[in-house]
């Protein structure tokens, strides 16, 4: 970072420097932050895996599950399934594999690598709340 | 209607406090909560609690389209927005309308206008509340004297183009009022390629004094008295109290009776509040902004006139009339309130989250605690690092500062730093005691030697 003397660049580094001195501070394995426009991953020896190496879709939050290469889809926000999926269907990446509804607008999750549907975990109408699985995909071998 | 389910679009003490003042009314609650807060204490004691989104207040207490949806999908007839977050962007009650739920604040259009610095000066102008003193602009030395003369010195000369303090002079006389126009104007020309330049009245010493207002939206509003909010850091406040005891009673009713012209005549709606500076040395006020919204601080207004306010505006959002008269609001005592925060103050006040591993929080009469955090609680780095709000009342000014002393030596928190430690050396500060404050009274003489005194 340039201009170490500017007050404001200064007032940053200490805040930054507070900031993981609180992280070290506290029994925290890891911390995921993301903004608008940021994305931050910091993790102890042993803290979980970085989420940002194994997005499938950049609005979803999926979890891998080692053996079976199972992975899971989760609600990016809160929403109301306007349409999922069947299990068993076989996708090519860019296909939309489920339907979220804000309100009255319509958004797409999309598959961002071929694959079929392992298993859906919810139902046209319902209401999920942020993380809550939607789907589990198998990558098509 | 009154409200059957509410909504609670908001997290920290505040959403625990809605939810209180709403089981106080029979309403059933369901809280927003992002990923960071599923296991915080409003969300405990809510009905239900529904994730909204990820920890970064942008994708969950910041999306309104998400907040209604939630609130639509719960079954809500009401949103409590709290403070801060979306509660003074009118886009949330009017989503609020489009899908048949009552918000608990004002009507979108008021929201909107009062938002506008200038619409709100000019609403408060028609209303004959008092502005600070000013001119047109001005375009010549003779023109600086002439109206530093006519508005009181000292004035603030401003470069019209201006901002970020360019071109800005303090003038105590028609001398430095001419020598500062010449000065300031050519460095707007500069600047600005505009040496164009309007004056202000410059209160060297203001208090920031605030009046809580409660409206039906037909026209009918309250006061429930004023609040001294003047020991600020960086313009946030730190520590308020009510009423002002540096306003002498005929001023306080005129401040009264302007706060509430100034609701009236745009038929306000719900809980807000109107923001005065106090020129303590010529008793005059001028109107500043008005909060659209129930604020931090509202405890020491309750602690004095004994009503609810949160409860109050949950009868109003459903539909009810004002549940008294203003003859029926009786203020009486005096409180103070400090607000707590996980803040260093060895590293300049900066947030310090982190995990509370003990929390003794004080009891006693007159004293309340307004707070969320527990013993094990987790203040996450995402959001503001208040911890709590502690209000102290007593019969006087003097009795309430004891009680807050007392309290603020009888809380033990551990696990994060805390203001404590401020709140004490400002509560036992002879300058405060007597009252003797301002609103750069913090950052000017207690806080460059806070610290350096222990002995």
């Amino acid at each position: 970072m340039s201009g170490k003397n500017d007050p404001a660049v200064a007032a940053a580094i200490d805040d930054a420097r507070a900031f993981i001195d609180a992280i070290l501070a506290s029994d925290w394995q890891e911390l995921h932050i993301s903004g608008d426009d940021f994305e931050l991953f910091l993790a102890r020896d042993g803290g979980g895996p970085n989420p940002m190496f194994t997005a499938i879709d950049s609005s979803a939050s999926p979890a891998s599950a080692a053996t079976t290469q199972v992975t899971v889809i989760a609600a990016p926000h809160v929403a109301t399934i306007a349409w999922v999926a069947e299990p068993g269907t076989v996708f090519a990446a860019g296909k939309p594999l489920a339907r979220l509804s804000v309100l009255d607008e319509v958004t797409e999750i999309r598959a961002s690598n071929d694959g079929r549907v392992a298993g859906v975990d919810v139902a046209v109408g319902e209401l999920v709340e942020f993380g809550i699985t939607i789907l589990q995909i198998a990558a098509e071998e | 209607m009154p409200i059957k389910r509410l909504f609670v679009a908001n997290r920290g003490e505040i959403a625990l406090r809605i939810v209180r003042a709403a089981q106080a009314l029979n309403i059933e609650t369901v809280v927003a909560v992002s990923d960071a807060d599923r296991d915080s204490a409003a969300a405990a004691l809510a009905d239900r609690a529904i994730v909204i989104g990820p920890a970064a207040a942008a994708k969950s207490y910041l999306d309104p389209r998400l907040i209604v949806h939630a609130a639509r999908e719960s079954g809500c007839d009401g949103l409590h927005p709290g403070y801060g977050f979306l509660s003074e962007r009118a886009i949330l009650p009017r989503l609020c309308e489009q899908h048949g739920i009552a918000f608990v604040g004002p009507r979108p259009d008021v929201i909107d206008s009062l938002g506008d610095k200038l619409q709100a000066r000019a609403l408060a102008g028609a209303a004959g509340v008092p502005l600070v003193p000013g001119s047109e602009n001005i375009a010549s030395p003779a023109d600086a004297r002439r109206e530093g003369d006519r508005i009181g010195y000292p004035v603030l000369l401003k470069a019209a183009a201006g901002g970020g303090g360019r071109g800005m002079v303090i003038a105590n006389n028609g001398d430095e009022a001419e020598a500062g126009f010449q000065r300031a104007s050519s460095e707007a020309q500069a600047a600005f390629g505009d040496g164009t330049m309007f004056m202000e009245r410059f209160v060297p010493e203001a208090r920031h004094v605030e009046v809580q207002l409660m409206g039906d939206g037909k026209g009918k509003v309250l006061h429930f008295g004023e609040r001294d909010c003047s020991v600020q850091r960086r313009y946030q406040k730190l520590i308020e109290e009510a009423p002002c005891a540096a306003m002498s009673d005929e001023l306080r009713a005129r401040l009264h009776q302007s706060a509430v012209d100034l609701a009236a005549s745009v038929n306000y709606r719900n809980a807000g509040t109107a923001e005065f500076l106090f020129d303590v040395r010529r008793q005059e006020f001028y109107f500043i902004e008005v909060n659209a919204r129930i604020q931090v601080e509202h405890p020491v207004s309750e602690m004095i006139s004994g009503f609810d306010l949160v409860q109050e505006q949950l009868r109003i959002a459903g539909g009810a009339d004002l549940s008294v008269g203003q003859d029926d609001i009786v203020l009486s005592g005096h409180a103070i309130e400090c607000r707590i925060n996980a803040e260093d103050a060895e590293r300049d006040f900066a947030p310090s989250p982190g995990r509370i591993t003990r929390w003794d929080a004080p009891s006693g009469e007159g004293i309340r605690l307004d707070s969320h955090m527990t013993e094990g609680a987790m203040i996450p780095p995402f959001y503001d690092s208040m911890v709590g709000k502690l209000i102290a009342h007593g019969k006087d000014r003097a009795e309430a500062i004891d009680r807050l002393v007392g309290a603020i030596d009888d809380f033990v928190i551990e696990g994060v730093p805390t203001t404590l430690g401020l709140q004490r050396a400002i509560a036992t500060h002879p300058d405060f005691v007597a009252n003797n404050i301002h609103t750069r009274w913090l950052e000017q003489v207690l806080l460059p030697r806070f610290g350096k005194d222990a002995a």
